[in-house]
C-alpha cells in the first residue's frame, strides 16, 4: 500500500506540470464557490425557469424578433473611425504585436512567466478576445492580424504581377475543417504538456500561419476565414451574443442576444458550436477531483498523460453530441413535431450560447484579469535582456486587485443571468416556428430540463476545489 | 394558461424559499467574521511541510485571511521554496529546517512552487534551440515546480 502510494507520489509529480496546466498557461487565484451559494445559484435556475415558463407569451417572443437596431455609419464621426485609412495604425499594432511575441518567444527567456508569447496567446487572445467577441463584436475580423499580413503580401505579389485564382470550398464543406483546427487548438489548451513553453508556442503558431496562409490562397481568403479557419469561425459564432451586427458595409447596433435568433445552423456548425459549448467547459472540469482522480488513476496504470487527455476531451466532445442529440429528440417527440431530430438540433443550437458565454466569463475573468498584468513588465523586456524600455520592468502582478467574495457572486449571477438569456432565446425560437403558444411551450420542456442540467453543470464545475496536485 | 400561471407560481415560491436561504446563509457565513474584524486577533498558524523526491506533504496549507503563518519546511533537496503570488522566496538546504513567517493578507489560491539548485532535465521538456544563454542565467532557478497550494480562504 504504501509502495503504491510513493509510486503514485512519483507519478504524479513527473505528471503535475501537464495537469497543474489545464489551461494553456496561467495561474488561477480563485476559490470554489462556496456550498451555500452554488446551492442558491442551483435554486435560482430552477425557479427562474419555472417563472420564465409560465409568464413567456408570444408577444414577448415577438418583441425579442422585433428588436431595435441602429446603423452606426450613420454618424459622421464612427464612419471617420471605421475608415480604412483609420484602422490601418490598429492593424499595424496588432501585427507588431504578433510578430514581436513570436521573436520574443523564440529568441527571449524560456520562462513562461517571462515571456510575452503565452501571454499574449493564451490570455489576450484565447481570453481577452473572445470576450470581445461575445460583447462588443466581430473585432477579430478587423484586427486579425493573419489576415492583415495575408492582404499585405496580396498587394506585394499583384505589385510584381504575381497572381493566382483560388478555388472556393465545396457547399458539403460546411465548417468541418474549422471543427478539426479548433479541436487541435484546444488540444494544445488542455492536453498538450507545452502549451506555455515558449518555443514550442513559437512553432504552434507558425504552423497556424502556415496552415492559414496555404489555405487563403487555395479557396480564397474570406471563404477561409469564413468557413475554415477556427477562430474566425468561433468569434463570429460569439459575436452573434454581442452588442453589434456588421453587414453589407452597416454595422448595427442592437440588443445583446437577439443576434442568436437567426435561421437555423447548419449541420456543421451545429458540431461547431458544440464543439465550443463542450471545450469552454473542459477547463475548468478537468481539474475538478472528480477527473483528476480519475487521470491520476488512468496514468499510475501506465496510460501516457496525452493518450488519456486526447480521448478525455474527445470524449467530453462526444458526449454532449449524444445528450443534445437525445434532447431534441425529445423535443421533437414531445411537440408532435414534423421535422427530423437533426432539424430540431440545428434550430435550438445557438440558444445554448448564452449559458457557455455565462461560463467563460465566470471561469476566465479572474485569470485575465491578474494574468493580464504580466504584459505590463514583459513589454519593458520583450526579449529578458534585463531592459527596461517602460520603466515598468519591476512591476509586480496585483492579485488584490480581485475581491473573492465579489467574484463569487458575480460568477454565480452571470450563469443565472445567461442561463435567463438562454431560456428566453430558445421560447422565442419556438414561437417563431410553431406560431401556437400552447405548443411552444409544451416543446421547451425538454430544452428546459436540458438547459437546467447545462448551467447547473457551470456551477457544479465552479464550486469544486481546483485540483492541481493531489 | 391555468398551467401557466401555476408554473409562475411555483416558480416565485422556490425563488422566495432560496433567496431567504441566501439571505440566511450569506448572513451565516458573515456572522463570525464580524466579531473577528472587531477584535483583529489574526490566529497564529504553524504550518510544518516535509518535501521528499518532490513531493510535499501535506501539500495544501489552508488558512484564512489575515492569519499569522509560520511555514516550516523540511526538504531532501536544496533550493528555493516559492509562494507565487506572495513573492515569498527562501533558499532550502538539506538538513536544515527553512522556517518563515507572513501575514496571509491575500485571499485565494497561491501554489508552492520549487526552484531547484541542480538542473533535472528529465523532469523538463528540453527547449529545441537549447542556448547555451539559458545556462548563463540563472538557469536551473528559473524552473518552476508546483509542489502544492496554499489557500487563503476570504474573511
Amino acid at each position: 500500500m504504501r509502495y503504491t502510494s510513493a509510486i503514485l507520489g512519483v507519478v504524479l509529480a513527473v505528471f503535475v506540470p501537464a495537469l497543474a496546466l489545464a489551461h494553456g498557461f496561467g495561474q488561477r487565484i480563485d476559490l470554489p464557490v462556496p456550498l451555500y451559494l452554488y446551492l442558491f445559484g442551483g435554486g435560482a435556475i430552477v425557479a427562474l425557469s419555472f417563472i420564465l415558463l409560465g409568464l413567456v407569451s408570444g408577444r414577448i417572443s415577438e418583441t425579442l424578433y422585433e428588436y431595435p437596431r441602429f446603423d452606426l455609419m450613420r454618424l459622421r464621426w464612427f464612419r471617420i473611425v471605421a475608415s480604412p485609412p483609420a484602422l490601418l495604425p490598429l492593424k499595424i499594432i496588432f501585427v507588431a504585436i504578433l510578430l514581436v511575441a513570436l521573436a520574443g518567444g523564440w529568441w527571449g527567456g524560456q520562462n513562461a512567466a517571462l515571456n510575452m508569447l503565452p501571454v499574449v496567446v493564451w490570455i489576450l487572445f484565447a481570453i481577452g478576445v473572445t470576450f470581445a467577441s461575445a460583447f462588443l463584436g466581430n473585432v477579430w475580423n478587423v484586427i486579425n492580424p493573419f489576415k492583415t499580413l495575408y492582404e499585405w503580401a496580396e498587394v506585394l505579389f499583384q505589385k510584381i504581377g504575381l497572381t493566382w485564382k483560388s478555388e472556393p470550398l465545396p457547399a458539403s464543406a460546411g465548417v468541418y475543417s474549422a471543427i478539426l483546427l479548433f479541436f487541435a487548438f484546444r488540444w494544445i489548451e488542455n492536453v498538450s504538456p507545452m502549451s506555455s513553453d515558449p518555443q514550442p508556442l513559437v512553432l504552434f503558431v507558425l504552423c497556424y500561419a502556415l496552415v492559414t496562409f496555404t489555405c487563403m490562397a487555395m479557396f480564397g481568403k474570406d471563404e477561409w476565414l469564413k468557413k475554415g479557419d477556427p477562430f474566425s469561425v468561433f468569434f463570429s459564432f460569439l459575436s452573434r451574443f454581442s452588442i453589434t451586427d456588421a453587414k453589407d458595409g452597416a454595422v448595427y447596433v442592437r440588443p445583446p442576444a437577439v443576434g442568436l435568433l437567426n435561421q437555423p445552423a447548419t449541420l456543421s456548425e451545429t458540431g461547431f458550436i458544440l464543439l465550443m459549448l463542450s471545450s469552454v467547459a473542459a477547463d475548468g472540469m478537468l481539474t475538478t477531483p472528480f477527473f483528476q482522480n480519475m487521470f491520476s488513476a488512468l496514468l499510475s496504470a501506465g496510460i501516457p498523460w496525452v493518450l488519456v487527455g486526447t480521448i478525455g476531451l474527445a470524449s467530453l466532445f462526444g458526449l454532449f453530441i449524444v445528450v443534445y442529440y437525445w434532447f431534441s429528440f425529445l423535443t421533437k417527440t414531445i411537440s408532435g413535431d414534423t421535422s427530423t431530430t437533426l432539424e430540431v438540433a440545428r434550430r435550438y443550437i445557438y440558444s445554448l450560447l448564452p449559458i457557455a458565454i455565462a461560463y467563460e466569463v465566470a471561469h476566465y475573468v479572474s485569470i485575465l484579469v491578474t494574468e493580464s498584468q504580466r504584459l505590463l513588465y514583459i513589454i519593458s523586456d520583450p526579449f529578458n535582456r534585463g531592459w527596461d524600455l517602460f520603466g515598468t520592468a519591476n512591476f509586480q502582478i496585483s492579485y488584490t486587485v480581485l475581491n473573492l467574495k465579489t467574484l463569487w457572486n458575480a460568477q454565480v449571477g452571470l450563469i443565472v443571468i445567461g442561463h435567463v438569456i438562454a431560456v428566453l432565446i430558445a421560447h422565442a425560437i419556438a414561437d417563431r416556428f410553431f406560431k401556437d403558444s400552447r405548443k411552444a411551450l409544451i416543446s421547451q420542456y425538454p430544452m428546459l430540463a436540458l438547459m437546467i442540467f447545462y448551467s447547473c453543470l457551470s456551477l457544479w464545475i465552479m464550486a469544486q476545489p481546483i485540483v492541481a496536485v493531489e | 394558461m391555468n398551467n401557466q400561471m401555476l408554473l409562475t407560481g411555483f416558480g416565485v415560491l422556490v425563488l422566495v424559499l432560496v433567496g431567504g436561504w441566501y439571505w440566511m446563509s450569506s448572513n451565516l457565513a458573515s456572522t463570525p467574521a464580524a466579531p473577528d474584524t472587531v477584535v483583529q486577533v489574526p490566529q497564529p498558524q504553524t504550518h510544518a511541510l516535509a518535501l521528499a523526491k518532490r513531493v510535499l506533504t501535506p501539500n495544501i496549507v489552508t488558512v484564512t485571511q489575515g492569519d499569522q503563518v509560520t511555514i516550516k519546511v523540511m526538504s531532501d533537496e536544496s533550493g528555493e521554496f516559492h509562494i507565487s503570488g506572495y513573492e515569498i522566496e527562501n533558499d532550502m538546504t538539506v538538513g536544515t529546517e527553512l522556517s518563515f513567517s507572513f501575514t496571509a493578507d491575500k485571499a485565494g489560491r497561491y501554489n508552492f512552487e520549487l526552484h531547484p539548485k541542480e538542473d533535472k532535465a528529465a523532469f523538463r521538456w528540453i527547449p529545441i534551440a537549447e542556448a547555451s544563454e539559458n545556462e548563463e542565467e540563472e538557469g536551473a532557478a528559473e524552473e518552476d515546480i508546483v509542489i502544492g497550494a496554499f489557500v487563503v480562504n476570504p474573511r
